[in-house]
């Protein structure tokens, strides 16, 4: 249900949960990953200045493609971020208002972030309103969950996945009505056989959205022939891709290889093994739904 | 732009002399493996591969796994776009007119809905012009930016994800029967956009001109280069730039290498610009000759490149190259550095590094690897007069495209010298072209530098070591997991590569001379280019002050 701006006590102050989680998110210390700290290194040549000099001075006049372009991996959630944040909020769902709202609240703050460079050294990065727009855009916040999905997920996700399912579930994939039963009947069957876990669930999901799966039956179809390219790609997994015939047999089983033989099979074993779960799941009987 | 033309169709390209129906007919027949069986022709009299025909290659069969895109994450940073060896990830901008005007036409709900996920909202694309336009700024309406993968051309190496890295816009997923007919038509919807229209790329951001059609189809794809190469995309990266500068007005001379093996196999060719192969010997002379003949003919501003790996301009054609530069003339020398002969299997170049194995330099219980030391090219093309020198790397797009447009607008020679990676004869995986270049720049087997004569009267001035971490000292320093100090040195890179792997035990520790010889010949390279560069460096310095001072004592 979305929280508008006639909102109950309750719906306030979930509001201020969020900001102050936010807050909190946003300005915790981080490590920065060494693809942002070459691009502000790089920048800071540019400008002939030195880092910490061009974080603390020149760095809020860049414009926000610059800014976007440097510091999105930082500002770009985990699914582990979105979870929380989809527990806070369970089926509500902010206005777009709402969220110009927080990130004007938040950027307001001029909050500087302690960030750890490779090299040891810290600085402190200003809170600018392209980070902080990037980073609650991608929280799903305004993308609302399916009344059915969330029934389903309350009713059969173990209590430590309920806000992984939850971030999961906030996504324009289930408006599509055959694919959020889909995901639904594939809940339940985890729940019915008891296994249920994070991997398949993100699995199940995957798989639908890569493979454009609207019924246990494309799914059941789809797994076999995801499973049978795998074998195939795993019994050649030690040749290389040669594209002439003459080239294999005068090259072909020498040098150091590219890929390692057997972390191609595993990589491969691994699809075949998270194929071969959800078969034998859709496999079973189909259990029927707990009402209320 | 509803007005932009349409892309225009492989036929549209061609002048009117040339024989396009056949040049399909025969590329069908390799495609279908009866390429014996074909009459001889005309192309094949001249010694002549039709332009482009690589686009009619279909790789289809090879990649065992696509990349799919996240189009939420994206930020349009055409990296993917950029490294991508094959032409077979490409970036399109779209006004929302247009794309809903095309999307329209698709009468399947769910198709649509597929296609439309191909495409981005960024702060690049859209983000920036919203705001403008807010402001009450002339500006366009945001645009949306869409990537496709064509799967005709994608050998599945995984480049495109590795480079997109955090951004985790990309993953692989298992290509199967099922879904490759939806990359197919997703492909076909790309082909029915529209250019992206000039007022969305960026005139700051060079890694944006590979959204112009015209550069980007510099270089079809469909070559026979490894899956991952390398040096596939430095060739692409250049054609793209150079085309972006002076249009079709250049030409290609390559000196026998792998580039010109997996680029010319009858009767797959990738460029769409004239092209000639010359031997390992005598590149740069053949260059002379066409470039004599070029300015003969009122064609001075006509550009000219000569493209050849180490062993033809570091060793079998370094005697033509150094003529060549000597000569003062308007070419410019793109050099693929795999610091190995590739084509003909792997054997030791001068370029080699010190200890590193291939054949000729086999690691064995008396050699280990190569003995000598590596020859560096671009120290010795400084030392000729009057020539744009510049070492580089394509993952590094911004310094990459600045020595390409450089070199491009230096009135005589130019040679840029790039490291490429060869992965069967480095050993390293099909995905890891960028960031064993990015490591090899680090580590400082591979120092990035630009001399330009045209900066100043000093070498100091001409000479610079910019893109490099830290300038000023030996080795780049970073924290490791345990939150320890450690440095990226020469054997930080080594040991992720297999040419080198008898070098270290299972945890990683050297084991022999040749190895320790190589990190000091790789100390005493990056020190030599720092002092060109008129650069202080703060270990060396203290190191011999500490010498001077023990020589006092004593």
């Amino acid at each position: 249900m979305p929280i508008t701006s006639t909102t109950t006590a309750g719906e306030s102050s979930k509001q201020a949960l969020l900001l102050t989680e936010l807050e909190r998110d946003l300005t915790r210390p981080q490590a920065l990953p060494t693809v942002v700290a070459s691009a502000l290194a790089a920048r800071a040549e540019e400008a002939a200045e030195t880092l910490e000099y061009f974080v603390a001075n020149t760095l809020d006049t860049l414009d926000d493609v610059t800014l976007d372009l440097i510091f999105s991996p930082l500002f770009t959630p985990t699914l582990a971020a979105q979870s929380r944040y989809a527990s806070l909020l369970q089926d509500d769902v902010l206005a777009k208002e709402q969220l110009q709202q927080l990130v004007e609240q938040l950027t307001a703050q001029k909050a500087r972030i302690p960030c750890t460079l490779e090299t040891g050294e810290t600085l402190l990065l200003p809170l600018l309103e392209t980070m902080v727009a990037r980073y609650i855009g991608r929280l799903h916040l305004d993308k609302p969950i399916p009344a059915a999905l969330y029934q389903t997920i309350q009713r059969t996700t173990p209590a430590d996945l309920q806000g992984t399912a939850l971030a999961l579930g906030r996504d324009s994939l289930w408006q599509d009505a055959a694919r959020c039963q889909l995901l639904c009947e594939g809940l339940e069957r985890f729940a019915s056989r008891q296994s249920y876990q994070e991997e398949k669930l993100k699995a199940l999901v995957g798989f639908i959205r890569t493979y454009r799966l609207r019924s246990s039956e494309q799914l059941y179809l789809q797994m076999k022939s995801l499973i049978s390219s795998c074998e195939a790609d795993m019994a050649t997994a030690d040749q290389r891709s040669y594209f002439d015939e003459t080239l294999r047999q005068q090259y072909g089983g020498q040098a150091a290889d590219v890929k390692e033989a057997h972390q191609t099979r595993a990589h491969y074993q691994h699809y075949i093994s998270l194929a071969t779960e959800l078969l034998q799941d859709f496999s079973s009987e189909k259990p029927s739904p707990v009402i209320g | 732009m509803a007005n932009t033309p349409q892309s225009p169709t492989l036929e549209q390209q061609y002048p009117d002399w040339y024989d396009s129906e056949r040049a399909k007919a025969v590329v069908d027949s390799y495609n279908q493996g009866s390429g014996s069986c074909q009459p001889a022709d005309e192309f094949v009299a001249m010694s002549i591969l039709p332009a482009r025909t690589g686009e009619l290659r279909d790789f289809s069969y090879i990649a065992p796994e696509l990349p799919e895109f996240n189009q939420e994450n994206c930020v349009g940073c055409m990296d993917c776009v950029t490294n991508c060896p094959d032409t077979a990830i490409l970036g399109k901008v779209v006004t929302p007119d247009t794309l809903e005007a095309e999307l329209a036409k698709v009468t399947d709900d769910d198709h649509r809905q597929y296609l439309r996920d191909h495409f981005a909202t960024t702060v690049k694309y859209h983000g920036q012009f919203e705001k403008k336009r807010a402001k009450g700024l002339d500006a366009p309406e945001g645009a949306q930016f869409g990537i496709f993968i064509d799967p005709t051309k994608c050998k599945g190496c995984g480049e495109c994800v590795e480079v997109c890295g955090t951004h985790d816009a990309l993953k692989m997923i298992k290509k199967t029967p099922e879904n490759l007919p939806d990359y197919l038509s997703a492909f076909g919807f790309y082909k029915t956009l529209p250019e992206s229209p000039p007022e969305y790329i960026s005139k700051t951001d060079s890694r944006d001109i590979m959204l112009r059609l015209g550069n980007l189809r510099m270089y079809a794809g469909g070559a026979g280069s490894c899956m991952g190469c390398g040096e596939a995309s430095v060739i692409r990266q250049v054609l793209a730039m150079t085309h972006d500068k002076v249009g079709d007005r250049f030409g290609i001379v390559a000196s026998t290498g792998c580039n010109t093996v997996y680029g010319s196999t009858y009767p797959y060719n990738p460029y769409a610009v004239p092209w000639t192969n010359s031997l390992f010997e005598n590149g740069p002379a053949d260059a002379m000759g066409i470039r004599v003949f070029w300015n003969q003919n009122g064609h001075e501003d006509w550009v000219l490149w000569n493209i050849g790996g180490d062993g033809a301009m570091m060793d079998i054609g370094f005697q033509s190259l150094s003529r060549m530069l000597a000569s003062g003339m308007n070419i410019k020398v793109l050099v693929l550095d795999t610091q190995v002969y590739s084509n003909t299997g792997g054997q030791q170049s001068t370029s080699s590094y010190t200890g590193q194995e291939s054949k000729m330099g086999a690691h064995g219980k008396t050699h280990h690897g190569k003995g000598e030391r590596r020859k560096e090219l671009g120290q010795l093309c400084i030392m000729h007069p009057h020539v744009y020198v510049a070492q580089t790397i394509g993952a590094n797009a911004s310094h990459f495209y600045k020595a390409i447009e450089e070199a491009l607008s230096f009135e005589g020679p130019a040679v840029v010298n790039v490291f490429t990676t060869c992965q069967p004869e480095h050993g390293v995986a099909d995905n890891m072209s960028a960031h064993q270049a990015k490591l090899a720049v680090s580590s400082r087997a591979f120092p990035m530098f630009v001399y330009d004569p045209r900066k100043g009267r000093t070498l100091k001035d001409r000479m610079a070591l910019t893109g490099n971490p830290s300038v000023d000292r030996d080795w780049h320093r970073v924290k490791n997991e345990h939150g320890e100090m450690e440095e990226i040195n020469f054997l930080t890179w080594a040991k992720t590569e297999g040419r080198f792997k008898k070098h270290f035990d299972a945890n990683g520790n050297p084991l022999t001379p040749e190895i320790m010889a190589a990190q000091v010949d790789r100390l005493e390279n990056w020190r030599l280019l720092q002092q060109l560069a008129g650069v202080t460096n703060k270990d060396f310095q203290a190191e011999l002050e500490a010498e001077a001072l023990k020589q006092q004592v004593s």
